[in-house]
């Protein structure tokens, strides 16, 4: 189930560490940049439940690079729509796809929720049919194993 | 890899491309929209509050503006809406070009906001506009302000004015005309206020319709009065009341004390012996007016003491409001004479009479 290569262990790491910059790092990085911009804004961004899913794609993307078939397959999905969860959560703090700024006077309210769902579906129809392409492709190694 | 795992996999490739350009487009679309405000323009017509405001829009990005609307709200300190107004704008393409659009607000003007022009209060200003972008993103700016509305009419001083006030007289009636300028001042810069002036006193029923601006707006309110009337304060003065109306809400009112219009003053010249049985006196009289009047008026002055009763009368010519001149009356000597009771009756053009002793003193029999 799970491989002691090298190559895959190292994959595996970098692929977790560049997750956790991506998914933890950077937003928090990018909200205080923000935040210290501009001290009266308020966005509301629960970032310990972002860092969370942000974990949890890091570890399924280290598990990924370091399991063999069909398992990797499966956590490649799992991997790929925590990516898809991540987003929609990122969108949903105040409301499906609503995105609420205040600043000073102004308050701005972005309605993405049509265009979150575009996205997600699409998203979702590429991972599908990525997963199909993954199991296909093993299925047919099968053979190939059977065969031989 | 089989074919079919190829052209899936291909297929999840391409819509991983289409959801990045999808996405990174509209970020760079909508970074790129440029919104400039220009001056707002206010406009008060037939109860009804014409709010303009232009503004410049670059949409120089990939997608379309639809829907584009604002709403605009006056609140007064107790978060009454005193104004609310609302405007489509409707479309505006991606274009790199500069467009320049115009909010057109109107909506009826309440009581509350008909008081609220006069009153001072601490008002709320609230915009909403509300757009969609990209076919699928609503967006919606609100955007509150709490601004002091200061006190926006000046009250009206009728005392200078009144210096400048103007008789004439038409038949049986007599017309006053008074310059009037109102203006106010406001956070709200509404160009015009169309108000009523009600003027009423002693036989005095006046109306004038004006519009209040920033800069004030001179016109003249003409009172219609009888000669009667008129007279009254020719020699006595009177209260008056003024009233400013806007639309049928009263929103100034004060009272204003009209001094005599005309005084006179008569001494006493000369007093000569005739003879034995008559004597002769020479009176000298000065008539002030307090308003702007360049005319003739017939008068009659009439000197009585007991039984003794004489009249004359005269013609005084008003050069700018002050007119004087000697009029001498001849009567039956009396044995000793100290003050005259004298009455002085105006005949045309206004119907006045004013009574006031003279003192003679020292005629001697």
């Amino acid at each position: 189930m799970f491989r002691a290569e090298p190559k895959g262990i190292a994959l595996g790491i970098l692929s977790f560490i560049i997750n956790i910059v991506l998914f933890i790092y950077l937003p928090q990085y990018i909200l205080s940049l923000v935040k210290a911009r501009y001290p009266d804004i308020i966005v509301d961004l629960d970032v310990s439940t972002l860092s969370i899913i942000g974990f949890i794609i890091a570890i399924l993307s280290l598990i990924r690079y370091v399991s063999e078939k069909p398992l990797s397959i499966v956590v490649k999905f799992l991997g790929r729509f925590s990516l898809v969860i991540y987003l929609v959560y990122v969108f949903s703090m105040s409301g499906f796809g609503l995105i609420h700024v205040e600043y000073k006077e102004a308050v701005l309210t972005l309605n993405i929720s049509k265009l979150l769902l575009i996205i997600v579906a699409l998203l979702s129809l590429s991972i599908v049919l990525g997963t199909l392409a993954d199991v296909i492709d093993y299925r047919e190694e099968r053979k190939k194993e059977n065969k031989s | 890899m089989s074919r079919i795992s190829t052209i899936l996999r291909a297929t999840s490739y391409i819509v991983n491309v289409i959801v990045i350009i999808l996405v990174a487009t509209i970020i760079y679309s909508a970074l790129s929209i440029r919104f400039t405000v220009g001056d707002t323009s206010w406009n008060f017509k037939n109860n009804t509050l014409y709010v303009q405001i232009p503004v410049h829009i670059r949409n120089p990005g990939f997608y379309p503006i639809t829907d584009l609307s604002a709403e605009y709200y006056i609140l007064d300190d107790a978060n009454n809406t005193i104004y609310h107004g609302f405007s489509l704008l409707g479309d505006i393409p991606a274009s790199r070009a500069e467009q320049v659009k115009v909010f057109n607000f109107s909506g009826e003007v309440s009581d509350e906001l008909i008081e609220a022009f006069f009153r001072s209060f601490n008002a709320t200003l609230i915009a909403r506009l509300s757009l969609t972008y990209a076919y699928w993103v609503d967006v919606e700016l609100y955007w509150r302000k709490i601004v002091p509305w200061t006190t926006p009419i000046y009250a009206m001083d009728f005392s200078p004015l009144l210096e400048k006030l103007a008789l004439y007289a038409s038949g049986d009636e007599v017309y006053a005309e008074i310059p009037v300028s109102i203006r106010h001042i406001g956070v709200v810069p509404i160009k015009e206020i169309p108000v009523r002036i009600v003027m009423q006193g002693p036989d005095i029923n006046a109306s004038l319709n004006v519009r209040s601006s920033s800069t004030g707006s001179p016109t003249k309110l003409t009172i219609r009065t009888s000669k009667t009337s008129i007279g009254k304060l020719l020699f006595k003065g009177g209260d008056v009341k003024v009233e400013i109306y806007v639309g049928d809400r009263k929103v100034y009112e004060t009272n204003i004390h009209l001094s005599p219009l005309i005084s006179v003053s008569v001494n006493v010249v000369n007093t000569v012996d005739v003879n034995s049985t008559h004597f002769k006196v020479t009176l000298h009289y000065v008539v002030n007016c307090s308003f702007r009047f360049n005319q003739t008026i017939k008068a009659c002055i009439e000197a009585s003491y007991s039984d003794f009763s004489i009249a004359k009368n005269v013609t005084i010519n008003f050069v700018n409001g002050f007119a004087e001149g000697d009029i001498t009356m001849v009567a039956l000597k009396i044995e000793r004479l100290d003050k005259v009771d004298l009455l002085i009756t105006v005949y045309e053009p206004f119907h006045a009479q004013k009574h006031m002793e003279v003192l003679i003193s020292d005629v001697q029999g």
